[in-house]
């Protein structure tokens, strides 16, 4: 046997300078025509989804409201260090800038702002300023005279640590944490906040469903895929089906199914099974089941097209070579579908992450998560930054999932089928 | 010496209604180098699989050392198999492709590492035994699924279609290697493929599989210069297939009447007088005559040549009968330049069969 290789004839320098400008160019222009092709959506995604989003996350870290409205004050506060006394200046600072605001609309956000820090600071702000008809004399007893906490340090810290224009605040508040009036990192007082506790229940859930949908989704796309072609039809058909419906209508499906007048608890009463209606909505087996009839075609799917990549012949060639079936599913099978199962689980316990509907309408108190708190400081008790925080709080955690999912995936090579 | 495999009564149905193996006896030697051979459908693969135990027959058993074998699962059956597709593990490497038979018979690690490697010698495949499976070649992939299939030293290793995928050169090569590989350890070989060259090039026995029998068993040889029917004669090597008539049987021969062209004599296969027949004549057993140049002895026929196809060491020349039948014949290549018009073609009455039509 020969093979005849046709190597590349080395040319002169000169040469091959021109063919590597020649080869340059025909490359920009391939990359320019690509550019044109993606810039429509690129200029879309821009405008309507990662402008909007940036705008909204930097909510979260941006603190300008108390720094407009009483400048002298954040400036008088700059050099104050907790440990000292407060200043003199900057009580006079607070009267000038209060002074000067001639409606209440002027202070609100700042006032807004400084109540989150410290609850009743909105208040003492406001009536100062409504009180503040000239500049009093001594600003500081005139202050202390509104009330008692004017000459409390912690009041001045919080101005001072809310004076922007960059702040960690509502991050921290995110972590159930928070700055002490000496600026050091500290936990709430527990039972003020819960926080943590709603990213817990919101990573609990979805960590359920995943594990739910591996074990149901897992036997189902095997037969799937190893059933001949018509069986294997008729199984993505049922896959699919639900998922043609959406999700509102379906989740409202279930709230009927198992209201405690619902389907379910009617027909268990009527067949006599029953003398008292149960408790099936409101909880969170209702969420889970919801949840997984949802989710399960994107664990089922990337299961099963990577389940569909490994030939017969290979489990095969392993039991010709010896190995029982388990061990063969598990020396041979298991770490081939390693990417499916991890994209499977990955795309499951992301959407659950982000999920807003299901514990709304079908969740009790304990099954409202990180979704609903966003939404509820969206519209509700409005606290943007609180409400971009938490979301940051969401997406960085799903980046880490996603780099877990890559790191994961890349100490197992793709299945690729030899030929 | 007892057969190492028997086949006995196997039967074989999917659907119940047709038969992909029918009543199928079949005896391996203990050693031999046997090919199952047959077009597509023709129950070569099934009764392959059938011995590795993928399939179960519907009917008959199957003897290993004349014990029978049929309920014993694949994993305990120590059989060897190279797949056509070689069915190697893509997320092991070419190391742990082969240490795995190993590993399941939990052999020692350095038994392990020493015969991993001997298997890869044996293949002439060293240096690759950290590679990935898609990282090699065709060829290399085919190699390694050999060595897998022999480093635990089964008494029987079957091929099923091992050579299909690569190409025409590398398969000649790779034939000849597993022959010499087979005569070097005597195993015992079978060996499934459609491509009835490669069943000639390196079986000691071929089988040739139709219609879910074996139409024949036997050498190489005889297979090709002795075929026992029809089907055999035209799937073995090339054959010209004429249809005619037997109309006299002398002793051993016979005369075929061929409507347009006359009385042709053949060795007779066993027929009865006025049957229709097969007149078999090889393409390299016949002789041209052109214009003035007299045929040779034997039976002689005048015909059209239509076609010439040059083959670089041979020529190969299709020839219209009076009846519109074409024969075609393998000559030098010098007869390329034979211009097309009226021939005769003429070959002695031994080199051609008649067969039941």
């Amino acid at each position: 046997m020969t093979a005849v290789h046709a190597d590349g004839a080395l040319l002169q320098p000169a040469e091959a300078k021109r063919l590597a400008r020649r080869l340059a160019r025909s490359e920009r222009s391939a990359r320019l025509s690509a550019l044109l092709l993606v810039t429509p959506l690129l200029l879309f995604l821009l405008m309507v989804f990662i402008g909007p989003l940036l705008m909204m996350l930097s909510r979260g870290v941006r603190d300008a409201e108390v720094a407009q409205a009483l400048p002298a004050t954040v400036l008088a506060l700059r050099n104050w260090r907790h440990d000292a006394p407060i200043p003199d200046a900057a009580f006079r600072a607070l009267a000038d800038d209060l002074a000067k605001a001639h409606t209440p609309a002027a202070v609100a956000d700042a006032a807004a702002r400084l109540n989150y820090a410290l609850p009743g600071l909105r208040a003492m702000l406001m009536s100062a300023r409504a009180r503040m008809r000239n500049l009093p004399v001594d600003p500081r007893a005139f202050f202390v005279g509104l009330s008692p906490r004017w000459d409390d340090k912690e009041t001045w810290s919080a101005i001072r640590q809310a004076s922007g224009p960059l702040t960690d605040f509502y991050l921290l508040s995110a972590l159930d944490l928070r700055r002490s009036s000496t600026g050091a990192i500290e936990a709430v007082p527990a039972g003020e906040s819960a926080f943590v506790q709603a990213i817990l229940r919101t990573f609990g859930i979805s960590f359920g469903v995943t594990a739910l949908a591996i074990l149901l989704g897992f036997p189902f796309a095997y037969l799937m895929a190893t059933t001949g072609r018509r069986m294997a039809g008729v199984m993505m058909l049922i896959l699919l089906l639900p998922f043609w419906t959406a999700v509102m209508v379906r989740v409202l499906a279930w709230s009927m199914l198992l209201g405690r007048e619902g389907i379910v608890n009617d027909g268990l009463r009527s067949l006599g099974l029953l003398s008292q209606p149960l408790d099936l909505l409101y909880n969170r087996t209702a969420v889970l089941v919801s949840l997984l009839h949802i989710f399960i075609p994107y664990m089922v799917l990337p299961l099963y097209s990577v389940m569909k990549t490994i030939p017969t012949s290979q489990m095969r060639a392993a039991a010709s070579l010896g190995a029982p079936p388990a061990m063969a599913f598990r020396r041979i099978f298991l770490p081939q579908i390693v990417p499916g199962l991890a994209a499977g689980s990955l795309l499951v316990f992301i959407h659950s992450l982000g999920v807003f509907v299901v514990p709304a309408v079908l969740g009790g108190p304990r099954e409202q998560g990180l979704p609903v708190l966003v939404v509820n400081y969206v519209t509700k008790t409005p606290n943007w930054g609180l409400a971009a925080a938490l979301s940051m709080v969401l997406l960085v955690s799903v980046y880490l999932l996603y780099w877990l999912f890559v790191k994961l995936t890349k100490t197992v090579t793709p299945s690729v089928s030899a030929r | 010496m007892d057969p190492i495999v028997r086949f006995q009564n196997i039967c074989k149905t999917y659907d119940g209604r047709s038969q992909v193996v029918r009543d199928l006896n079949l005896s391996v030697e203990r050693g031999e180098f046997l090919t199952l051979l047959g077009p597509s459908g023709s129950g070569k693969t099934t009764s392959l699989m059938m011995l590795a135990g993928f399939e179960m027959p519907t009917s008959g058993e199957i003897y290993l050392d004349n014990k029978p074998f049929s309920g014993l699962p694949p994993h305990r059956r120590e059989i060897g198999m190279v797949f056509q597709n070689y069915a190697l593990f893509p997320h092991m490497s070419v190391g742990e492709n082969i240490a795995f038979p190993l590993q399941v018979r939990r052999l020692d690690r350095q038994e392990i590492v020493t015969r991993v490697r001997r298997a890869l010698d044996m293949v002439q495949l060293p240096g690759v035994i950290d590679r990935k499976p898609a990282e090699l070649s065709g060829g290399q992939q085919q190699r390694v699924a050999l060595a897998r299939a022999l480093v635990y030293e089964p008494a029987i290793v079957l091929m099923d279609e091992p050579l299909g995928a690569l190409d025409r050169q590398l398969r000649e090569g790779m034939q000849i290697e597993i022959k010499s590989l087979h005569q070097r350890i005597g195993v015992t070989m079978i060996y499934v493929t459609h491509d009835q060259q490669e069943a000639l090039t390196m079986s000691d026995r071929i089988a040739v599989f139709n219609g879910g029998v074996i139409e024949q068993l036997a050498v190489p040889k005889t297979l090709y210069d002795v075929p026992a029917n029809a089907f055999v004669a035209g799937f073995v090597g090339e054959n010209n297939l004429l249809r005619g008539r037997l109309a006299r049987r002398i002793g051993d021969e016979g005369e075929v009447d061929m409507p347009g062209i006359g009385l042709i004599r053949g060795r007779l296969g066993e027929v009865a007088e006025g049957q229709p027949v097969v007149l078999a004549i090889r393409p390299e057993k016949i002789a041209l005559g052109t214009g003035s140049c007299p045929p040779g002895e034997g039976n002689r026929l005048s015909g059209n040549l239509i076609e010439r196809i040059y083959l670089g060491d041979q020529t190969k020349l299709t020839i219209q009968l009076p009846d519109r039948q074409t024969v075609t014949v393998k000559a030098g290549s010098l007869l390329f330049d034979a211009a097309e018009g009226p021939v005769n073609v003429s070959w002695a009455p031994e080199d051609g069969i008649v067969f039941a039509a």
